[in-house]
């Protein structure tokens, strides 16, 4: 398992230099069976990503330009009158697929961005009174671009928190600057790319990674930091269960994919920024406090306590 | 088919290790078969742990029960008494490891054996004794607190842990108790021990049937002088006054039993000019005489003066006992003889000893007085080829004849018997004393032991003026068992304490051995005067100075106060343990660990975990990096990983070896 894991970030890095660790980080937050959020300045390869990702997992995606003028139907799917059979037909939206590539969420209004709400948290859509279950895996994953940006609807704090992770690209160093400067068409490389593991692999991953020991000790560590996130007034609000639960997944997966079947502080302190960074901060200062807020938090607790 | 209830492994291992302890003790006491019985016992329940054998059946366990009375009354030839009593209780006890069904029998088993413990005091109640006892109610608890906890070890020894905690929680509650609690005389006497044979010296003298002195290393009395100690050569422990002589043996005189009236006595004591006050600390000897120095007066209802000025209590001495003597070797008391004593003092049989008879008539006419006589009769034992051994020849018919003049080899007994023989032949009073003479003097706790190897003979004559005067022909023959004892007068025979290789007092010349046998008797010697002998005068004495005055309210409140302390203590421990849960020991390793390394420069952050903390120091490549890998390696398997409990002491141990040699590298460094 741990050789496909190793093969999907080689695969990814062809077409991201540079950011192998985003690109664990991207790979942890699928294996954890959560959403993806990636956010960061338009052209830093945001869409590259999200898109190397679902191929190179081997999963039927679909991918949705998010507007202003976007309507939830354009997203779900909408019913149409067949002349033929004379009755109303189901046409399913990009929504039906495992992976949907939300580009620029929050550029389409707040009513569109919650129609995804339900099928990101249950896995299932409600279209006209009936109940559709979507396939499994079902992974959403999002691109936005800084709230500080004109033309954006900030995502409503319900919906990021439904997010397992968010990520930051960030600029590329200099020397991969350079390979991507040299190198050939991003958009070419992205169509070869072939898929590295079936979706049975997926699965098994995914079902290893529950098998993972979380030992006392690192329970009290998660628990103080959550704790402490609480109660110090430096934090607007603290980490809800949703995001204490969703640390100890991460860093499960962190840890399997690092090889070992017990969870280390170290982990919980790789995956922290990403998965706690969205949900301390509210939306308004969502940029202001970048990687500030989970740093802090990290740095005032003990490891060992 | 019913669930069968099984004593829990640990539990079982520690009952047996406590029954073990319990009979060690009393091995040479018990017949061999109770031994044998525990042994098939033990055996048969572990059989049964594991399942291979079954219980006995009803009808078995009947007969061993019937076995062991009959084993018992043939052993003993009675079932009343100490021993025979002891051995029933503990073939019992070792029987009843058949009988445990169910959890409450085990509970009976450990009951029985904290009751079983206290019968080794019966017979002993030295101090080496008592720890060993103590220690086995340790090993009783333990067993107790094992039948409790869940563990597959067989002797797990968290459980002697736990049993050690709480056993030192009571220890200063027994400390109070032990302090305040009044010592009542025993409602009904423990019956002795029966085969105790009488030791010491005995109640009559015939050296011409002894061989070979045999010697013992046992210690006879303590004395504590509250002054300073007299000159080795000055202490007579006067035991008897032997004044019968048949021919071969020396008796004590059956009309001598006239005890000192009060008024006597109180005219003694204001004789005395130049008093010794001394306790003495006597060991059983089931017989009724003390010994004490000249002249001693006791001031004791227990304790009579006979009026040859021995000490005698009224009843024999059965246990170890102290009384205080004041003594004045010069006092000028008893300046008379009556004429009946007279006649009895020179008496001898009618016939027999012809040459001594003759020899003394004889040098008697020749002397100018008594003294003289005295004079040359110590002076042929000196200078004439006589030999102070303690394997004499024996001798036949007429004891004295022969040592006189064919064998003249012999020990105090010979040279004091035939002194007293020539001093009677020539119509001096005389008579032979029987005690200790002597003393090793223990520096550490300033006390003097007379061990039973410094058993004496000595002459008293009577001499007018004077009265009784003490006259230790031995002295004549080898001074220096009168300087320096007995060891050193028989230091070229080598015939000192030679059928006792083992006794410790063989050995009082290697240093180091010897001041340790003086320490344990030092011990041994409080331990007796502080814990066996805590009673009465001195425990009110104690109470005193810890109350002001003893009334009922304070002592209640000194036991309220001491057993509120230990409760605030245990209850503080327990609060404290709630709020926070105690850090692992691995923890606290690693922890001591990073401070060193921190005084070394190397500062981790509270923040920073193990693993990236070991990489970073790593990059600074040391000497002992690789050592605090291992440790991390360790620590981390220690605190996120699942190990079992073998594997987890096994990581502590090597955390443990890695975190020191560290610091021993850092501080050559």
């Amino acid at each position: 398992m741990h050789k496909h894991i190793e093969r999907a970030v080689a695969e990814i890095g062809t077409v991201l230099l540079g950011k192998e660790v985003q690109v664990r980080l991207a790979l942890c937050c699928l294996f954890a069976r959560g959403h993806l959020l990636i956010e960061d300045l338009p052209g830093m390869g945001k869409t590259t990503l999200s898109n190397a990702l679902a191929k190179v997992l081997g999963l039927d995606y679909k991918r949705v330009q998010f507007t202003s003028d976007l309507l939830p139907a354009d997203i779900l799917g909408v019913s149409v009158f067949n002349r033929d059979t004379t009755q109303f037909e189901f046409i399913p939206g990009p929504i039906f697929t495992q992976v949907l590539l939300a580009d620029e969420i929050n550029r389409t209004t707040p009513k569109s961005q919650s129609a995804l709400l339900e099928a990101m948290e249950e896995g299932q859509v409600t279209i006209e009174g009936k109940t559709r279950e979507l396939p499994a895996p079902f992974f959403v994953i999002a691109t936005q671009n800084p709230s500080t940006q004109s033309g954006t609807y900030p995502l409503p704090e319900s919906q990021l928190d439904r997010f397992l992770m968010r990520l930051s690209l960030g600029y590329p160093d200099r020397e991969a600057e350079r390979k991507l400067l040299m190198g050939e068409d991003s958009r070419k490389k992205l169509s070869r790319l072939q898929a590295v593991m079936s979706i049975q692999d997926l699965i098994a991953i995914q079902t290893a990674v529950d098998d993972v020991h979380c030992s006392d000790n690192l329970l009290d560590y998660v628990q103080r930091l959550v704790e402490h996130s609480r109660n110090h007034t430096d934090f607007v609000d603290g980490l809800s269960p949703r995001g204490a639960l969703a640390i100890m997944r991460c860093a499960k997966t962190w840890a399997f994919m690092s090889g070992r079947g017990h969870v280390v502080p170290e982990d919980v302190q790789m995956i922290l920024p990403s998965v706690v960074e969205h949900r301390l901060s509210t939306s308004a200062n969502a940029l202001v406090g970048s990687h500030g807020m989970s740093h802090k938090l990290m740095e005032e607790i003990a490891v060992i306590g | 088919m019913s669930i069968i209830w099984q004593i829990p492994r640990n539990c079982l291992g520690w009952i047996l290790v406590a029954q073990f302890a319990l009979i060690l003790p009393h091995i040479e006491r018990l017949p061999w078969w109770v031994m044998a019985a525990y042994a098939v016992c033990a055996s048969w329940r572990v059989m049964v742990y594991q399942g291979r054998w079954s219980l006995p059946p009803k009808m078995l366990k009947l007969v061993l029960a019937v076995l062991c009375f009959f084993g018992i009354y043939q052993t003993y030839g009675t079932m009343v008494g100490l021993e025979p009593t002891v051995a029933l209780l503990f073939s019992g006890f070792c029987l009843k490891l058949l009988e445990v069904v169910e959890k409450r029998d085990v509970y009976v088993i450990i009951f029985l054996a904290y009751f079983v413990a206290l019968t080794e005091f019966l017979f002993s109640q030295d101090f080496l004794v008592s720890a060993f006892i103590f220690l086995s109610i340790l090993l009783i608890s333990t067993a107790l607190v094992a039948l409790h906890q869940h563990s597959y070890d067989t002797l797990n020894l968290s459980s002697l842990k736990k049993a050690t905690v709480i056993f030192s929680q009571a220890l200063p509650l027994m400390a109070v108790l032990f302090i305040i609690f009044p010592r009542f005389d025993p409602l009904w006497k423990v019956p002795l021990p029966s085969h105790q044979a009488k030791t010491g010296i005995s109640e009559s003298m015939s050296p011409g049937d002894i061989s070979n002195l045999s010697q013992s290393g046992e210690l006879a009395f303590r004395v504590v002088f509250d002054g300073e100690i007299p000159a080795r050569k000055d202490m007579y422990w006067r035991g008897l006054v032997l004044s019968e002589f048949d021919g071969r043996t020396w008796t004590q005189a059956q009309w001598k039993k006239d005890f000192l009236t009060e008024s006597e006595k109180e005219s003694l004591l204001g004789a005395m000019t130049n008093p010794l006050q001394y306790t003495v600390y006597q060991e059983a000897t089931h017989q009724p005489w003390l010994f004490s120095l000249a002249l001693a007066y006791a001031d004791d209802k227990t304790i009579k003066a006979v009026n040859d000025f021995r000490l005698v209590r009224t009843d024999n001495i059965h246990s170890r006992i102290k009384y205080q003597v004041i003594s004045d070797q010069e006092a000028m008391y008893g300046q008379t003889l009556s004429r009946i004593e007279k006649t009895l003092e020179v008496s001898l049989p009618r016939t027999g000893n012809e040459r001594a008879r003759k020899f003394a008539e004889m040098t008697y006419s020749r002397s100018t007085g008594d003294r003289d006589y005295i004079d040359k009769i110590l002076t042929k034992f000196n200078r004439e080829n006589y030999v102070y051994t303690l394997k004499p020849p024996l001798l036949g018919e007429d004891t004295i004849d022969e040592f006189l003049f064919d064998t003249r080899r012999g020990f105090c007994s010979h040279y004091a018997s035939t002194f007293v023989f020539l001093m009677r032949a020539a119509g001096i009073p005389a008579r032979v004393i029987a005690g200790y003479q002597g003393g090793e003097i223990n520096p550490i706790s300033d006390t003097v032991l007379v061990h039973q190897f410094d058993a004496h003979g000595w002459a008293e004559v009577w001499l007018d003026g004077d009265g009784w005067v003490r006259i230790d022909p031995t002295a004549a023959v080898a001074p220096d068992r009168i300087e320096y004892g007995l060891e050193n007068a028989m230091a070229e025979e080598g015939s000192f304490l030679s059928d006792t290789p083992l006794s410790p007092l063989r050995y009082r010349n290697i240093t180091w051995l010897n001041s340790v046998r003086l320490q344990m008797d030092a011990f041994g010697y409080y331990w007796s005067s502080w814990v066996l002998q805590y009673k009465g005068e001195r425990q009110l004495q104690v109470l005193q100075s810890l109350l002001g005055e003893v009334t009922p309210w304070r002592v209640a409140a000194l036991l309220m106060t001491v057993s509120s302390v230990v409760l605030l203590i245990v209850f503080g421990h327990l609060i404290k343990g709630r709020g926070e849960p105690k850090a692992a020991v691995y923890v606290k390793w690693y922890l001591r660990l990073c401070r060193q390394l921190e005084a070394a420069g190397y500062v981790r952050d509270a923040s920073e975990g193990p693993i990236d903390f070991a990489r970073r120091v790593d990059r600074s490549n040391p000497q002992w990096k690789k050592t605090l890998l291992s440790a991390t390696r360790s620590f981390v398997r220690l605190s996120y990983e699942q190990v079992s409990q073998r594997e987890q002491s096994l990581l502590v141990k090597q955390l443990r070896r890695d975190v020191l040699s560290i610091m021993y590298q850092l501080r050559v460094k």
